[in-house]
């Protein structure tokens, strides 16, 4: 999913905006076919959230009253990508997939009746629909299978651009279906639908079912919409066809939508409470306004990261206002291919000669997250497996404040014996100019220049950073400090897969920035990718953590918390996986 | 008369069409990041940035490109779409446009009540004490930043977090015909806010127009005809003290009318200011495109009522 674009302001407690490569839903990572779990102790973060627990005496009925500096990009599901959207999406349309808001780790049946069936070869996925499930006036039917194949057909339809289905879906025949009927997905009955996959990817594929991309969207209503370019189901939202506890009564783009009780929603066949009778959500305010307007309200909730002043506040003097929840994990990336980082032992010098404790500090310290040992975050069900918070015992990881004995071990090791290095190459690093960009750029720098590196900043507008530097192979640039990731769902497949694996690298918008190619790193996720047992799955993507780790692709910054601000008596519950407020677990008392 | 006005018109379609181009050639073809790429999100694959992109009509040349997007303005009055949000930019000019022209008018009478009064008084007791802090008052407002006026103005005075509850607060604007009461309570902070600077500098250039023209001699023959001073400055002076102010007058009208970005922001105002905003940050280049050209519709417009205008308020202009 899309990041949030207020959330860099706000990761950092007394520094702002920072720049995030990509992003997702964070969470953690679930076995294949929603069943069980294996729990990560993980790293839970410096300050624990008042507000995440499911229950806390919310009561049905009531108005909810949202705000945010943010509008909404997409509310079709077949385009949501983005924090906010899922927040309404998720509301009001039931992907087969879902998660309680209190366990990212654990993937539970949403309009699925049960975990899917997964084939041997890891080619085949079969979900059973619930039966009874229907959908809001004005069509009152029941959901039916063909409603989900639908969905998936306009997945790929080009007036209605999904951003993850040619990533996550390898469906046969899905790739030139351009919107029309896909071979690889047959519905033998009404309940029943079967996918079949280009490649052994079920056990990934399953997990990516929790993605909005696979909600129920009926042919009848949609297909003339969709005919239209761009689709009229995303730019007139009240006359989608909805299936999930809530209906959009209102919309008005980037400044209010207002959601209803779906009087077809049978609240038997849903894990979701939906206490709210009414959800208003103003949007376009002004972040400082907004923050405080949450403070001193009873029964407002704050849907975007607030502004570092007021989050200061609220963690001094209201801290019962203040959630936090774990985000995703930022590092330093190192350029594989170009010179002189194609070099793995200057990598880990590099690496072992940063201060990763500054990196923390400068993003406002323990509010903010806990220093990373390596790539999968606290969220994953993999960091357990992956050594926790100490990590795999590198050497050169093993000091968050940097260690310049081990960092010239790794130079000599690189054929510069005097620990330093004295080659004519010079490092560009290249980062967003906005807060704290900069200052991670400067602690980059400083561990460089300990090492002999020459060395030449860039700070440049976010969007610049990735159509023009980080994100363009051809721009070689060596350094980028301001990388982030959150995955779009909760597998170590979106974890690690495309900020780290060659075959995701891309010309231009590459999420790869340090363009790592390592053909054994490349095998080895594409056999994780195809593991199906909960327990073999961890242990494979934990291995592949400890490939990425060891060829050092980045300096691993920090993990990341997120925090959000609540009304004083509103009962928030807060989405570990979507890091936001979670409308259908939230009740105005 | 007729014949100026035809001719006006006419530059103003022309300089709309400048406008236009300068603003498509900006952003289209030097943008600050392409459009489709944005759209598609993390790690798209090429073919899809490349649906996109002929989706959005990018893969045409740029002459082909501005030729749709005129070509769908002038025959349906077309904007094209967000790309950010898919909404028709038609549409949500329109649906803003009522809360600007609701903001910038209410604006408008608040600084002209405060700044006339204010520079007529500190013309006529020139140096007195009134005038000194009239004249210093102004300064003041004139330096204050209208974001940060808007905040402290909100901190102080806003039912919900001001320290002294009077006012509505930001966020509770309501359209005039939905509920006038409330239209009226959530726009007197954002009124005060904008019309302050704007009161200011009105009274700053009232009086030094009125202290120029008060030493005029046809301004001695009134007074020495006998005309009482009420007769004198309201008559006489002002008519031609209050000329520059009419051509500013017009031009701040158009601009705010394009947007007053700072003021609908803090106050959580859905004007075309806050969609210009939106559109800036997000790259969203019909939205820019359509409040760019909205804008300067406004300040052409402006421009030529206030051309008109003096024929009527200065006997010595005369149009041919």
């Amino acid at each position: 999913m899309r990041i949030p674009r207020a959330l860099p302001a706000a990761l950092a407690v007394g520094a702002t905006a920072l720049a995030v490569a990509a992003c997702g839903s964070g969470g953690g990572s679930s076995s294949s076919g929603g069943g069980s779990t294996s729990s990560s102790s993980g790293a839970a973060p410096a300050f624990s959230g008042a507000n995440i627990a499911v229950s806390q005496g919310q009561k049905k009925g009531g108005t909810l009253n949202l705000i945010s500096a943010e509008g909404w990009e997409h509310l079709d599901p077949g385009q949501s990508y983005f924090q906010i959207d899922y927040n309404v999406v998720y509301a009001t349309q039931r992907p087969l997939y879902g998660y309680m808001p209190d366990n990212g780790k654990k993937v539970v049946p949403d309009l699925a009746a049960g975990p899917p069936t997964i084939s041997k070869d890891a080619k085949t996925v079969t979900v059973k629909i619930r039966p009874n499930v229907k959908w809001s006036p004005p069509l009152n039917r029941t959901v039916t299978s063909d409603d989900v194949k639908y969905a998936f057909e306009r997945d790929f339809n080009p007036n209605v651009p999904n951003a993850y289905a040619s990533s996550y879906y390898p469906i046969v025949g899905a790739d030139k279906s351009k919107g029309g009927p896909i071979s690889g997905i047959s519905t033998p009955d009404k309940t029943t639908i079967v996918f079949h996959l280009k490649t052994a990817f079920g056990g990934t594929f399953a997990q990516s079912l929790t993605l909005p991309g696979s909600a129920a969207v009926p042919r009848q209503v949609a297909a003339s919409m969709d005919k239209k370019n761009p689709t009229a189901y995303d730019s007139t939202p009240t006359k989608q066809a909805f299936d999930g506890p809530y209906m959009i009564q209102s919309y008005n783009a980037g400044r209010s939508i207002t959601l209803v009780r779906n009087p077809n929603w049978n609240a038997s066949t849903d894990f979701r409470p939906a206490y709210a009778d009414k959800i208003v959500w103003k949007a376009g305010a002004d972040a400082n306004v907004a923050a405080r307007q949450t403070l001193a309200s009873p029964d407002l909730l704050m849907m975007d990261t607030p502004p570092a002043p007021t989050l200061k506040t609220a963690y001094q003097s209201k801290r019962k206002q203040l959630s936090v929840a774990p985000l995703g994990d930022y590092y330093a990336t190192l350029n594989t291919q170009t010179p002189p980082f194609n070099n793995v032992n200057l990598r880990r010098a590099a690496v072992a000669a940063a201060d990763r404790q500054a990196y923390l500090l400068a993003r406002g310290g323990k509010l903010v997250g806990v220093v990373a040992t390596h790539f999968l975050g606290p969220t994953d069900a993999a960091f357990s497996a992956a050594g926790g918070n100490n990590g795999f015992g590198f050497d050169f990881l093993k000091n968050p404040n940097g260690d310049m004995a081990v960092a010239t071990k790794y130079m000599k090791a690189a054929g510069y014996p005097s620990g330093k290095y004295t080659g004519k190459q010079s490092v560009l690093i290249v980062g967003s100019n906005a807060d704290p960009g900069p200052k991670e750029m400067q602690i980059v720098q400083a561990g460089l220049q300990k090492l002999g590196f020459k060395t030449q900043i860039k700070a440049v507008p976010q969007q610049t950073m990735y159509s023009k530097f980080c994100g363009y192979v051809k721009a070689k640039v060596q350094v980028c400090p301001t990388a982030g990731w959150i995955p779009d769902f909760s597998d170590a497949y979106a974890y690690l897969f495309v900020p780290f694996s060659g075959k995701a690298i891309i010309p231009v918008n590459n999420s790869n920035w340090a363009v790592l190619n390592d053909p054994k790193i490349n095998a080895a996720m594409d056999q994780a990718a195809a593991v199906t047992d909960p327990a073999a799955r961890i242990k494979a993507w934990a291995n592949v953590d400890k490939m990425i780790t060891s060829t050092a692709p980045a300096i691993p910054e920090i993990w990341a918390t997120n925090a959000l601000l609540k009304g004083t008596t509103v009962k928030g519950t807060l989405d570990t996986w979507n890091d936001d407020w979670d409308l259908s677990f939230s009740s105005p008392q | 008369m007729g014949r100026y006005i035809i001719r006006r018109i006419l530059w103003v379609i022309l300089l709309l069409f400048v406008v236009s181009a300068v603003t498509f050639l900006i952003f289209y073809t030097l943008p600050s990041a392409d459009p489709a790429v944005l759209r598609a999100g993390k790690s798209p694959d090429p073919t899809l940035i490349a649906q996109i992109r002929h989706t959005l009509g990018l893969d045409k040349p740029v002459y082909v490109q501005y030729y749709r997007y005129m070509k769908g303005i002038i025959l349906h009055f077309d904007f094209g779409f967000s790309f950010q949000d898919s909404q028709p930019v038609r549409h949500e000019i329109f649906s803003r446009l009522p809360a600007t022209i609701s903001l910038t008018f209410g604006a408008v009478v608040v600084w002209l009540l405060i700044g006339l009064p204010v520079g007529i008084v500190s013309a006529i007791r020139r140096r007195s004490l009134a005038d000194r802090v009239s004249m210093g008052g102004a300064l003041l407002a004139i330096s204050a930043p209208v974001y940060w006026l808007g905040l402290v103005a909100l901190y102080l005075f806003a039912k919900d977090i001001g320290l002294i509850h009077i006012f509505d607060g930001a966020g509770t604007y309501t359209g005039l015909t939905a509920n006038p009461g409330r239209w009226f309570g959530s726009l007197i902070l954002p009124w005060l806010v904008l019309a302050a600077s704007f009161a200011a500098f009105y009274a700053r250039l009232l009086r030094a127009n009125l202290i120029d023209v008060m030493g005029e001699d046809y301004i001695r023959t009134a007074r020495a005809k006998g005309l009482p001073e009420r007769r004198v400055i309201g008559r006489h002076a002002m008519r031609s003290a209050i000329t520059p102010i009419v051509t500013v007058l017009g031009l701040d009208i158009g601009i705010l009318l394009g947007g007053a970005i700072l003021t609908e922001t803090v106050f959580n105002i859905p004007g075309i200011g806050r969609l210009a905003y939106e559109g800036i940050v997000n790259a969203d280049l019909p939205v820019i495109q359509g409040t760019v050209l909205f804008g300067a519709l406004f300040i052409v417009v402006a421009n030529f009522i206030v051309d008109i205008a003096y024929a009527f308020l200065d006997p010595r202009v005369r149009y041919s």
